[in-house]
């Protein structure tokens, strides 16, 4: 399960943020290694909480930064 | 009673993201008081807003007084740096926000907006928009480009939106627009050119209430509003200490809210407010009369 969370968040970055698979690593920064801006990051949180399953609210979401952060908060909540 | 009946007015209001903004709160008044709503959203933004509406995380923020929920008319994409659909550049046509949206400038607002309601569907007009690429840059270090790019986005694209939209408005109709206390006081931090849109803005009110008043007959104002935390305030900066500032040297020492805003662009959008036209109404507990702050 943990893996296929990784492999899962890892798929929907990419999605999200354009670009390839093979440059998302779990401490890509999302701003700054990923180049994303802040309305892509709140359609990521979107679509993570509808993959999984979740609500996401906005305290935690403000402190998601990393791919990394996604996993951890996925695995904390899903398990 | 008196009171502010807006059945069977249609409003667009141009500016609406999410539940926290002037522009929502706007809308949510025009409702209240009967008024069917259209927003104009963002491109950018659409897909957010739309998501969060369909998943209810909107609900509490849309329930009205009488136990109902505020649905809107319609939600159209609206981008108003464009005035016509050859303005909008190739890259920003391509790019995945708009790829889907087809003609989202003001000409594409009315074309969509006649096409649904027909050529004379208007009664009040909402602009809730502005932007600047270089907000966080006091004006001093603000370059050319960045300051047209305020005043284009934030002051310009309301006489556009008048222009194409006024054939359209029904006779009584309301135009109004969204300002700041920076138009005509020092606000630092309010940078890129944002003060200089806001004041290009508030003239043009006026002289577009001239013009449009003798065309069409109707009237134009605008709401000079006290600051708001709102997630575009945010990117200004320190919107906080603006809010803290006012509080303590106002002459009412009470946060202005979004719903006092909502109110009094629901009366000045109604046919209470018919003898009001070419004016700038603040709504921020008296602080712009302050020239020494009232801190006690």
């Amino acid at each position: 399960m943990a893996e296929n969370i990784e492999e899962k968040v890892t798929k929907i970055v990419a999605e999200q943020f354009e670009v390839p698979v093979e440059k998302v690593a779990l401490s890509s920064l999302f701003l700054d290694d990923l180049k994303a801006d802040s309305l892509s990051v709140v359609e990521l949180v979107l679509a993570i909480e509808e993959a999984f399953g979740l609500e996401i609210p906005d305290e935690h979401a403000e402190k998601i930064k990393t791919v990394g952060d996604v996993v951890n908060y996925v695995k904390a909540r899903v398990q | 009673m008196l009171a502010i009946d807006l059945r069977g007015k249609r409003a667009l209001v141009a500016g609406v993201a999410d539940d926290a903004g002037y522009g929502f709160a706007i809308a949510k008044a025009l409702a209240e008081a009967g008024a069917s709503i259209c927003l104009g959203t963002w491109p950018p933004a659409l897909g957010i807003f739309q998501t969060m509406l369909e998943r209810g995380k909107l609900d509490r923020s849309l329930a009205l007084s009488d136990g109902s929920k505020l649905a809107f008319e319609r939600i159209y994409p609206f981008d108003a740096d464009f005035d016509t659909a050859a303005d909008i550049p190739s890259e920003v046509l391509d790019s995945k926000r708009y790829r889907e949206l087809g003609d989202v400038s003001i000409a594409g607002l009315a074309d969509r907006l006649a096409a649904d309601f027909g050529s004379q569907c208007l009664d009040i007009v909402v602009h809730s928009l502005a932007n600047a690429p270089e907000v966080k840059k006091p004006l001093l270090e603000t370059s050319r480009r960045g300051y047209l790019a305020a005043v284009g986005t934030s002051a310009y694209s309301f006489a556009s939106m008048l222009g194409r939209l006024g054939p359209m408005l029904r006779p009584g109709a309301s135009l109004l627009a969204i300002s700041y206390l920076a138009a005509e006081r020092v606000v630092p931090g309010y940078g890129g050119g944002m003060s200089s849109a806001k004041a290009a803005l508030e003239s043009d009110m006026r002289t577009l209430a001239f013009e449009a008043g003798r065309k069409w007959g109707v009237r134009v104002n605008a709401i000079s509003a006290g600051p708001l935390a709102s997630r575009a305030a945010n990117a200004i900066g320190d919107i906080q200490k603006m809010i803290d500032h006012c509080l303590a040297a106002s002459p009412i020492p009470r946060a202005v809210t979004a719903a006092d805003v909502g109110n009094a662009a629901a009366f000045l959008s109604s046919p209470l407010a018919a003898g009001i036209t070419a004016t700038i109404l603040h709504v921020d507990e008296g602080y712009h009369a302050m020239g020494v702050s009232g801190t006690s």
